[in-house]
């Protein structure tokens, strides 16, 4: 044992002689490398693809934001009118990078923490497939005119069962890798995982069967679609998120998360409260004030689960925060975690009546959901990708400053199209609410802060432009062989 | 060299020895076979065991309070057919669904459908358009013949207060429910200087099965004239003439 100790390659610090859990042992090192082994073609392959409805999903959101203030702007084409470009935008970064970016950092997180190595990796290029084919279906359709319009359901229902197939496959391997795991804790992040790949299969498969194949009672449909919508957003791209930062930041400052209780009554509230949401987008609707009265309490409760995980983050980041100087990882992962705490609050916020009816069918919303799925979300899998593919391609990341563009960009990028989004959305919310200003003056409120909405968009695309080429890079090993993880500033 | 063996591992021995066997040599570990990002990774997260604060609790239970009043004042008693947020709506005595009458439902379809021909004020325009106002057609006691008109349309010359109209009036039979039929006919029976007696929708139910045959042939207004006043439907109630105060004026006769 005394040689396998001299075998690691730095020599141990103070922190490593004073806390046993920053000294392993070269086996479990060897161990993981084995992991990552395993599961390094599938997961590259997911990343992969994800990037690549990334830009594409970004080029679809600048046609659809140029077109909000020049209507004329492509319109000739029918496949590139507001009406189609839109959805088109929104499944492309909903299913096509969320979706399937949670898939790569879920199966990798659930194959570390089970100590396992994916069994018939195979079958996970063969779910690969399936759900880029099913995307590329989807897109397709939408562009040719058959999306469906129901928000966040756009894929016409063959192209949904290749998308589920595809998801269903992954789902099922995450399970199976649970099952097989080594012995021991489960920890925090294996709980959202395993909940996450259970939830998205249900309500997906749930509100295509009751929406498309077997639809229930036209006024039904409604409290259908926005159970699913916002569910989708809830019960797998949160929980997946969540799942990434608790296993990222103590994993890269080498901490044990603060407080085991705070985890599990944050998981608990989380998979209570959220599947009540969805219905408060539907006030003023035809729907019975219960069913709308609960969604709004159940929002309000979003509070409990989103302070605990917020207190439990930050306590466990408390001492470090000069980490985020020099870690990608870190500096993206709690970057989107703040975010988190803030879009969940504001949206416990957007669900009250009163605020609701202003806010609700304006850009205030579009403001919100951009915070977190990009804010919260999208942030939280860029840290993990920065972790995650130098362990499978076993090569560092060739350029720092292109990180450094990345997030700088990005964070910059989205802080400022949530900025102008919720004050335009203000603007012509109060407008719509006052009959003796015309429906129109209420959009031309809004005129110039979506030109800034514009322009942040391309700050974004340009982000994920330096992104993609920084993971192209990487993948055909540029550069020099580096001996040192790649950082952002020379660590303390 | 031996190495520990945990049977439980999946632990990739191979990879192991070669690690073990470069670090021996006194060579630096193959990055190829190891790579640094593996071996500097601090272990995997574990958890601590910090107490939840009692000002977390206090602050949640003050908050699901908070929610169990906005449920008891905002969720109609949890009754599914109520629609609206307003404290104490869906108890007895509250606000409740709101029951249009048939008069105002019958002005509501009325203003939609209506006025582009016979005008808000029911006068019609002169040589186009007969007036519903004071119209023996339609205050008359033979409402047989207006639910007619209404379900079937009616083409051709009419005389309406002496004058003459040579149009086309739509029929309805295929929009409207009878609920609506009746309370278009209420409307406008009851409206303006008219004091005629509303029409139930019974009678429209009614006449649209007696009518059948009639079914996108429009009426013409010697049809009409030839049509008695219909004793079952004013037995229902659309025809005993006008309440007591109103002028009661005769339907028109078949000359």
């Amino acid at each position: 044992m005394a040689a396998l100790a001299e075998a690691q390659p730095a020599k141990p610090s103070l922190a490593d002689s004073i806390d046993p859990s920053t000294t392993e042992s070269l086996k479990y090192k060897a161990e993981r490398a084995a992991i990552d082994r395993s599961l390094r073609g599938p997961v590259l392959c997911f990343i992969g693809g994800a990037i690549f409805w990334l830009l594409l999903g970004s080029l679809f959101a600048l046609i659809a934001s140029i077109k909000m203030n020049v209507p004329g702007f492509l319109g000739d084409s029918a496949f590139l009118t507001f009406g189609r470009v839109r959805p088109a935008h929104l499944n492309a970064v909903g299913y096509g990078w969320g979706a399937q970016i949670a898939m790569a950092v879920g199966l990798w997180l659930m194959a570390r923490l089970c100590r396992i190595e994916v069994r018939h990796g195979g079958l996970l290029y063969m779910a690969f497939g399936l759900f880029n084919a099913g995307v590329m279906i989807g897109i397709l359709a939408i562009l040719g005119g058959q999306g469906t319009s129901v928000e966040w359901l756009e894929f016409p229902t063959y192209a949904a069962l290749v998308v589920f197939a595809g998801f269903a496959l992954v789902a099922i391997w995450a399970v199976i890798m649970f099952r097989f795991r080594q012995p021991g804790h489960v920890y925090v992040s294996q709980w959202y995982i395993l909940a996450a790949f259970f939830w998205f299969p249900w309500l997906y498969a749930t509100a295509n069967m009751v929406i498309f194949i077997l639809p229930v009672q036209a006024a039904v449909q409604g409290p259908v679609n926005w159970w699913y919508g916002h569910n989708a957003l809830g019960l797998f791209f949160t929980p997946i998120a969540l799942a990434t930062a608790y296993y990222m930041i103590p994993k890269v400052i080498g901490r044990p998360v603060h407080s085991y209780y705070l985890s599990i009554l944050g998981f608990w509230s989380l998979a209570f409260f959220y599947s009540w949401n969805g219905m408060h987008h539907l006030i003023g609707g035809p729907f019975p004030a219960w069913l709308i009265s609960a969604s709004v309490v159940a929002s309000i409760m979003m509070v409990v689960p989103v302070i605990t995980t917020g207190i439990n983050h930050h306590f466990t980041m408390v001492g470090h925060f000069n980490a985020l100087r020099w870690s990608p990882t870190l500096r993206f992962t709690v970057f989107g975690a703040m975010c988190y705490t803030l879009s969940s609050l504001q949206g416990s916020s957007m669900a009250i009546r009163s605020v609701n009816q202003v806010t609700h069918f304006t850009h205030y919303t579009i403001g919100h959901a951009h915070l977190g799925l990009y804010g919260f979300f999208t942030m939280i899998m860029f840290g993990a990708i920065y972790y995650i593919v130098p362990r499978l391609v076993e090569w560092e990341w060739p350029s720092a400053s292109l990180i450094r563009w990345h997030f700088w960009l990005s964070a910059i990028g989205v802080s400022a199209m949530f900025i102008v989004l919720s004050i335009g959305g203000l603007f012509q919310g109060f407008a719509l609410e006052d009959p003796k200003i015309s429906f129109l003056t209420s959009t031309n409120y809004a005129n110039a802060f979506l030109w800034m909405r514009s322009i942040s968009g391309i700050a974004l695309t340009a982000a994920h432009i330096i992104f993609a080429s920084s993971f192209a890079l990487i993948l055909l090993h540029a550069g020099v062989v580096r001996r040192r993880p790649t950082l952002l500033d020379r660590p303390a | 060299m031996s190495l520990p063996n945990d049977p439980k591992s999946v632990v990739n021995h191979d990879l192991i020895e070669d690690c073990f066997r470069e670090s021996e040599l006194g060579t630096e570990v193959d990055v190829t076979k190891l790579h640094g990002a593996i071996l500097r990774e601090m272990g995997e997260p574990s958890d601590g065991h910090e107490p939840i604060g009692l000002w977390v609790v206090g602050s949640f239970a003050l908050l699901a309070l908070f929610c169990g009043v906005y449920l008891g004042l905002y969720a109609g008693g949890f009754d599914s057919t109520n629609y609206f947020f307003t404290p104490g709506a869906g108890k007895p005595g509250g606000a409740g669904p709101v029951q249009v009458s048939p008069f105002d439902r019958g002005k509501k379809l009325y203003t939609a459908n209506c006025v582009s021909c016979h005008q808000a004020t029911g006068l019609g325009q002169a040589g186009q358009f007969p007036p519903l106002d004071g119209s023996e057609w339609v205050i008359g006691d033979a409402p047989n013949r207006l639910i007619a008109i209404l379900l079937h349309g009616l083409n051709g010359n009419v005389t309406v207060k002496g004058e003459v109209y040579n149009g086309a009036m739509a029929a309805w039979e295929s929009t409207f429910k009878d609920e609506d039929i009746a309370a278009i006919l209420t409307y406008i029976r009851g409206a303006w200087s008219n004091k005629a007696s509303p029409v139930p929708k019974e009678a429209v139910a009614l006449m649209r099965e007696k009518t059948k045959a009639q079914k996108g042939t429009p009426y013409t207004a010697a049809q009409l004239l030839a049509m008695p006043p219909d004793s079952e439907i004013l037995k229902l109630g659309g025809g005993d003439a006008a309440p007591a105060g109103g002028d009661k004026a005769a339907a028109p006769k078949p000359k």
